[in-house]
Order: structure tokens, then C-alpha cells, then sequence
């Protein structure tokens, strides 16, 4: 196995070791329905944000060059497609809402957890996931549809994201 | 009602080249019956023009659609604008009854066959044995027919005649099948026939006083009077515009004048003096030369299949006659004019540009308009679809995931044996368009700089034809008096246009006629934004 490739899985096991053992100290009482709203309020907010992230992707998208020999750009558009978002749901969500809770402290009046607390009790929960996926979900149809849609007249790759089978 | 086309001897057959190529980037209109007169059968120069004919049958046979809609953005507008249809480009001249009727003159020549044999020397008296003698050396009597007259004028006039008369009947052989076709037209009104040939060599000049003289040697039942007077005749005589490497001692006493290039002024001269006696029955005659003869050949082949020259501007000019005369709006029988055209202008030679190409009389406003803009659009169409796209549509299919594709060719598909053989037809006939321009560039020399950037020509990898698809007209010219709006991203500008190109419906069953027709519309309006052509 590749040196780096060990070092990040050495990396996530230090990390997962780190909030096991600072959850198993939490002694503090969560308001479960105080956390459940923020992770609402999230999903929302982040929904927005990848729509309008989505709207900016698809305008960048449609303005793909045609390279010699190719006819389009699909090919491109879908492997640039797939390095977007990769960083964006997968490390800029979860990341982004462990900062976001460690200022805002959503775990009920008078709480201050720590980082740690805060990575186990927010990023490692399952609604963190299902935000990543709706982020996921989101930014796909907004690329989809306002690459095929709304600048469907003027872009270079309609039909990589919601394609169209010739009859 | 078709207009005809007879190309003699091997000039005749390089001029019908170019006029062929007119006649697929559609400058030239209406059907046409094409007929290359040559007696050396397997002469390079009209095997070219045969294979070209094929290739250019198989792409017209692949239906373009016709009077196609593009569908409006808002759907309930199209019923009260309806857009305005763009009507096929390309290819759409129907020669020789799509390549039913043959192309090339089918006369059987033995390389055994003699001169004595054609004026049945030894049957003659010894009176008329003698006669003879007075104008015919024994070189000329013992010459074998099997390449051609060789440059001897004097045995290809007789010859000619002899071996026209005689295929005057024959089923296949081209004659037949010509003078069917033009008779049935006559009956209809009036018929133009064009002659293209050397004056200075031995089928051409043999030639071109023999045609109408053929049809004039007609019976009244086969031609009658009242249809013969509907006949035109016009003819593209062309003097000395190229040389080629002189034949060895031993080779040049038995080869005629039109075989020593250094001597085709003289030839010229001697023919010119004699269809000033006795003109031929043309109406129309478009003298055409050139100042400086750019080598065509590097060998001396008298004929047979290594006398392939290389093409000249001249040939261009010849072709562009062709279509001046077709245009006329009207000729009399008993009119006789001469055109000649030159590229000086207050005594300043300006060479061989889109201003000085001879788009004849006509005067047809935008006539020279239509001819740049057509033969630019179309020289892009080939670019890219020879250097760029060719390949890829036939080993990757890389069409498939297009808008293009998707969009407009539904239940049609590029995949396919008949598909593939039109596709490499065309791939070829732009091959050789592309060839014939790079001649053109290096026979011309300097008279032809400025009609192109032939630098863009000689570009093989994909990579730089994709930078120079936007750049084939010489910067600094009318037609580009400065850099062009997609000087480096012409190929990404055509594909954006053609992928954005959709048809309410295909409106033909052909797939390779519907590609030729989108790729066309899209460089056609590509060309349009990058020199700043007017909106039609």
C-alpha cells in the first residue's frame, strides 16, 4: 500500500479514536429537538446553496469548448461534473457544519461542547449524510436542468446530465 | 432541362474536374450531363475525372432534406412565422441521371490500332494513297491510337471524327446516351452544349471544330431542323498555361507539337489562325491562358494512365465559363462572341484574387458574392470534415453522444455498411478537393497568393487544422481584411453551431444527406460570422 494512502487511513482511525473517546466522556444533556431543528434549518439552507453553486457549475459547464475531433463535450463535462463534487458534498459539507456548530452550539441552552464533542454529535450523525446527499441530489438537478433547460440553447453539453436516448 | 458538358482530351478532362467542383459546393444549378471525350481510355487525367464522378454520384444519391423547418422557441409561432427554410447546398446537381449514363467517351482502342488503319490506307487507290501522303508523314500513319493523337493534331482531327461516327449508335458507350438526352431536350426548347479542350495539343484541338460539326453531320430524323435551331453551342479554348519536362531525342520524333510544351504557343497560334478562317459553331468562346505556365507534370507522358497533371487556375477559370455560359439569359443562334478576362487593373497586375476571377457577363448582381461566399464555405466544409471529423465518425462514432445527433436524425442511424462506403465517398471527393487546391497553389505560384492561406493547406495533424479551420482566407485581403472573429477557435465555433442546429424533422430517409446538410448549415454560418458576411 502506497505511504499516503496508510497515512490517511491512519488519519481517520486517530480521528474516529479521538471523538470515541470524547463522546464516552460526554456527560452533558443534548436537547435532542433543539439539534433536530438546526440539522432542518441546515438542510434547507444547504439545498439553496447548492442550487445556486449548481446554477454557476451549469453556466461554467455550457461553456465547455468542443475539442477537435469530438462533436461535444459530454465526456468533460461529466468528468468535471464528478471532481466538483466530490469536494463539495463530501468534505465541504461535513466540514462546513462542524465549523458552523462549533459556533453556533445548536445542543440546548448553556452547552459548550468541544470540537471533538462537536465532530461525533454533528458530523458523524446520520443527518449529516442525508445532507450530503440531498447536496448531492440538489446540485445534480441543477446542473441537469439548467444545462438541458434554461441554457440549454446556448451550451455545449445539454444532454450530459439528464440525457436524451435517440429513438 | 440539363445543361451539357463535353470536356476533350486530357485539358478538357482537368477542366470538367473543377467545373465538377463548382457543381457540388453548389455555385453551379440544374442537371447536368457531363462527357469526357478521350480516345487514350485509360489517360490519368480522365480516369481522375471518373473516379470523381463516382464519388460525387454516391453523395448525391444520399438525399439532403428539403425545405426543412427549424422549429421556433416558442412552438404556437411556428404556426403563425413560419421560418424560413434553407434549401440544400451541396451536391445537389444531378449528373449524368445520378451516374446512369456513362461519363467517360467507352471507345474500345487497341494499343495495336493504327492512323492506317482508321483511313483504311490500304484499301485506297493509289491516287487517293497518294493524296494522302501529301499531308500525313509515315510517323503519322504507323502511329498506334492506343494513348491518345500525342499532340499530332492533324491525325486526331480525322481519327475523332471517324471514332465519334462510329460510337454515334453505341449502347454504354457515352455518346449514345448524350445525344439521346440532348435531342430530347431540344424538343423542349433550347439546349446548351460547352466544349472544353486544349488548342495547342492533339484531342482538344482535334476536337472542338468536330463536335458541332458531329451533330451538325446529324440526319434530319435523328435531328430535325426546327430543333436543331435551339441548339448553343459555347466552348472554353484554352491556350498554353502549362509546361512540362521536354520528351528525350529518341521519344520526340515520333510525338507531335502538343507534346513539347515549349512549343504550345506556336501550336496555338497555328490553331487560332485557322478557326479565324473557318470558325467552329460556337456563339460563345472563352479564350483562357495564363502569363506565367507553372509546371503541371515532372515527366513527359504523351498519354496513358502516368499523364496525370496537376491542376491550374486556369482549369478553375475554364469551369467558371461553363457557368457564365449556362447563365446567359439568352443567346441567338447566329450571335458570335469572344470573352477573354485578365487580372490587370490600371496596368497593374493583381493576380488571381476574388476580385479578378472571371464570373463572366452576366452581371448578375452578387453573382462574384455568391462565388466567394460558396466556394469559401464549401473549402471549410471539406476542411473539416476531411481533416477533423472524418476519422472519427468512422472508427469511434464519436457522433453518438451529440446534440446534433440526438436532436435531428431520430430513427436514423450513421451506423451501417451503405453509411460507411458514403461516408468514405465523401471523405474521398474532399481529398481530392483538397489535392486539387493544393495544386492549384503550387502550379499558380505567386499569380494565386492571396486566394487562400495555402499554409492552412498543407496542416495534416488534427490539432493545427483545428486552429486553422478559422483562418483559410489570406489575412489582409477583402474577404479578410482582419483577423477573423474565430481565428483560433473556428472548429469549437462550427460545432457549437451545429449542435445547436435542430430540424422539426429530418425530412429525408438518407442519415449521410442529413449530416452533409447540418455540417453545411453550420459552416455556412460559421464563415458568415467569421468574415463578417451579411445576414441573408
Amino acid at each position: 500500500m502506497r505511504s499516503n494512502v496508510k497515512r490517511a487511513f491512519m488519519l481517520i482511525g486517530l480521528l474516529l479514536l479521538c471523538t470515541w473517546s470524547s463522546g464516552c466522556q460526554l456527560q452533558i444533556v443534548i436537547e435532542e429537538s433543539v439539534l433536530q431543528n438546526w440539522f432542518l434549518s441546515r438542510l434547507g439552507w444547504y439545498a439553496l446553496v447548492s442550487f445556486l453553486v449548481g446554477v454557476v457549475a451549469a453556466n461554467q459547464l455550457c461553456r465547455l469548448p468542443i475539442r477537435a475531433p469530438l462533436l461535444d463535450c459530454i465526456t468533460v463535462a461529466r468528468k468535471r461534473f464528478v471532481f466538483w463534487i466530490v469536494p463539495l458534498a463530501l468534505l465541504l459539507v461535513p466540514f462546513s457544519l462542524w465549523v458552523d456548530a462549533l459556533i453556533t452550539q445548536p445542543f440546548g441552552e448553556g452547552n459548550q461542547l468541544n470540537p471533538g464533542n462537536v465532530f461525533y454529535l454533528v458530523t458523524l450523525d446520520w443527518r449529516t449524510l442525508a445532507i450530503m446527499a440531498a447536496v448531492v441530489l440538489v446540485f445534480y438537478l441543477s446542473v441537469g436542468v439548467f444545462t438541458r433547460g434554461f441554457f440549454g440553447r446556448r451550451c455545449n453539453c445539454k444532454y450530459a446530465f439528464i440525457p436524451k436516448f435517440k429513438s | 432541362m440539363a445543361n451539357y458538358y463535353i470536356g476533350i482530351g486530357g485539358t478538357g478532362a482537368r477542366c470538367a474536374e473543377a467545373y465538377i467542383y463548382l457543381a457540388a459546393a453548389g455555385i453551379i444549378k440544374g442537371d447536368l450531363q457531363l462527357l469526357i471525350i478521350d480516345p487514350d481510355a485509360n489517360n490519368g487525367n480522365s480516369s481522375a475525372v471518373e473516379n470523381l464522378l463516382t464519388y460525387y454520384t454516391t453523395i448525391h444519391r444520399e438525399r439532403q432534406p428539403r425545405n426543412p423547418n427549424a422549429p421556433r422557441a416558442l412552438k404556437f409561432l411556428s404556426s403563425i412565422l413560419p421560418s424560413k427554410p434553407r434549401e440544400p447546398v451541396l451536391f445537389q446537381v444531378d449528373i449524368n441521371n445520378d451516374g446512369a449514363v456513362p461519363g467517360l467517351w467507352n471507345m474500345p482502342q487497341t494499343n495495336e490500332r493504327q492512323f492506317i488503319d482508321v483511313v483504311e490506307y490500304a484499301a485506297c487507290s493509289q491516287k487517293l494513297k497518294s493524296f494522302i501522303d501529301l499531308f500525313y508523314q509515315t510517323e503519322d500513319l504507323d502511329m498506334r491510337l492506343g494513348v491518345g493523337y500525342q499532340g499530332r493534331t492533324n491525325v486526331g482531327a480525322v481519327a475523332l471524327k471517324e471514332d465519334l461516327e462510329e460510337t454515334r449508335d453505341r449502347e454504354r458507350g457515352g455518346l449514345r446516351e448524350f445525344l439521346v438526352a440532348l435531342t430530347r431536350d431540344l424538343q423542349n426548347g433550347e439546349a446548351r452544349v460547352f466544349v472544353t479542350g486544349s488548342v495547342f495539343g492533339g484531342t482538344g484541338a482535334a476536337g472542338i471544330p468536330t463536335l458541332p460539326a458531329l451533330l451538325k453531320g446529324l440526319g434530319e430524323q435523328d435531328l430535325p431542323a426546327n430543333q436543331r435551331a435551339n441548339l448553343r453551342w459555347g466552348c472554353a479554348m484554352m491556350g498554353p498555361y502549362f509546361i512540362f519536362p521536354r520528351p528525350n531525342s529518341t521519344e520526340a520524333a515520333h510525338l507531335g507539337l502538343g507534346t513539347d510544351s515549349t512549343l504550345h504557343p506556336i501550336a496555338t497560334q497555328a490553331a487560332l489562325m485557322h478557326y479565324a478562317h473557318t470558325p467552329p459553331a460556337y456563339q460563345h468562346v472563352y479564350l483562357i491562358g495564363a502569363p506565367f505556365r507553372g509546371q503541371t507534370n515532372d515527366a513527359n507522358h504523351p498519354g496513358g494512365s502516368d499523364q496525370r497533371n496537376q491542376p491550374h487556375y486556369a482549369e478553375l477559370a475554364a469551369a467558371l465559363a461553363a457557368w457564365d455560359f449556362f447563365g446567359l439569359q439568352s443567346t441567338d443562334q447566329e450571335e458570335r462572341k469572344l470573352h477573354f478576362a485578365d487580372t490587370h487593373d490600371n496596368g497593374i497586375d493583381r493576380g488571381v484574387t476574388w476580385e479578378t476571377l472571371p464570373v463572366g457577363v452576366v452581371g448578375a448582381p452578387g453573382r462574384r458574392g455568391e462565388l466567394t461566399q460558396k466556394l469559401i464555405a464549401f473549402t471549410t466544409f471539406v476542411y473539416v470534415y476531411r481533416n477533423i471529423l472524418h476519422n472519427e465518425f468512422i472508427t469511434n462514432q464519436s457522433y453518438r453522444d451529440s446534440d446534433m445527433y440526438k436532436d435531428n436524425f431520430g430513427t436514423l442511424s450513421l451506423e451501417g455498411y451503405a453509411q460507411e462506403q458514403s461516408l468514405i465517398a465523401l471523405n474521398a471527393f474532399c481529398d481530392n478537393y483538397l489535392s486539387w487546391l493544393r495544386g492549384i497553389s503550387q502550379t499558380g505560384g505567386d499569380a494565386v497568393r492571396t486566394l487562400f492561406n495555402w499554409e492552412a493547406f498543407e496542416a495534416r495533424d488534427v490539432a493545427s487544422c483545428e486552429l486553422l479551420v478559422g483562418n483559410l482566407i489570406r489575412l489582409g485581403t477583402p474577404e479578410a481584411p482582419r483577423l477573423p472573429n474565430y481565428s483560433r477557435s473556428g472548429y469549437q465555433r462550427i460545432m457549437e453551431i451545429l449542435n445547436r442546429t435542430k430540424l422539426d424533422s429530418p425530412q429525408t430517409q438518407s442519415p449521410v444527406g442529413l449530416l452533409i446538410y447540418l455540417l453545411y448549415a453550420a459552416v455556412y454560418e460559421f464563415c458568415r460570422q467569421n468574415y463578417g458576411w451579411p445576414k441573408k
